[in-house]
């Protein structure tokens, strides 16, 4: 079975950071920094989209379908919320006894900390991208990945991952 | 925002952010900052001692004291994302990187 597209974007961002040049040419780091955002971005669209519909395989179409719905803004502003651990009032009238763990507010921080750096990476011709700094981004994103793949069980993930479909939606409802 | 970022100025004592003793931070330093979405939020510099290896800048280090800053300045009332850079001074230097 093929490796999910995730895990083959961090494994390419990590083979661009260590690439032969020397010093790491700009090309490579800045590519490494966006691969990097897109693995992190897939994965939680895609933990997002078992957690929703389930992993059974006739159900793969619609997991295909949903995860075409994500949009980069509204999963950084799920994530920024999320990260200061604090809901809007609207969500929070539900959610109150959904309490977000630290693991939980470091992967949000971390999506908003990666989707930055994509930006500057890919659009600020003027801005260095360090080659410490990308490497320390892709340990940060895989070291995510690995931490919580599998089935999700916590409350406060589950809602996460619902949010980042449906913030927009019930964020002021 | 301004007073409060003064007020973390004068409180965000390095000693006693119980940091990741690989990464040696040698200074804090923070500016108001729009982000790539349009929204005013807050950046902070965390300057690493030049005697800071790569092999010391992991992931893992980057987690735990990007966790403790903004655990720290979250409990002094800033209410902004905070996004942190960490970078040594000859880095900055080198990117014309001026705080």
């Amino acid at each position: 079975m093929a490796e999910p597209l995730y895990l083959e974007l961090i494994n390419l961002a990590e083979q661009l950071a260590n690439s032969e040049s020397k010093p790491p040419n700009q090309a490579h780091l800045r590519r490494a920094v966006s691969t990097a955002y897109y693995a992190l971005f897939h994965f939680l669209i895609n933990q997002s989209t078992l957690s929703l519909l389930g992993n059974a395989t006739e159900y793969e179409f619609m997991r295909h379908a949903m995860s075409r719905a994500f949009e980069h803004g509204e999963m950084a502003s799920v994530a920024k919320s999320f990260s200061k651990g604090e809901l809007p009032a609207a969500i929070h009238r539900y959610a109150a006894s959904v309490s977000i763990r630290q693991e939980l507010k470091d992967l949000a921080a971390l999506f908003v900390d990666a989707q930055e750096s994509r930006h500057r990476a890919d659009y600020d011709v003027t801005a260095k991208v360090h080659a410490a700094e990308a490497r320390a981004l892709i340990d940060r994103v895989k070291k995510a990945i690995k931490e919580f793949s599998g089935i999700v069980a916590a409350r406060d993930e589950q809602f996460f991952l619902l949010c980042l479909l449906v913030w927009n939606r019930i964020k002021s409802r | 925002m301004r007073s409060k970022l003064k007020l973390f100025s004068a409180r965000l004592d390095l000693d006693k952010l119980r940091l990741p003793s690989t990464l040696q931070i040698k200074e804090l330093r923070s500016e108001p900052y729009i982000d790539h979405l349009g929204e005013r939020e807050l950046r902070v510099w965390a300057v690493l001692d030049e005697s800071v290896t790569e092999e010391q800048r992991t992931g893992y280090a980057i987690s735990e004291a990007s966790a403790v800053i903004r655990g720290k300045l979250r409990a002094l009332g800033v209410e902004e994302f905070v996004y942190l850079r960490f970078l040594k001074r000859s880095e900055m230097a080198e990117s014309g990187i001026q705080i």
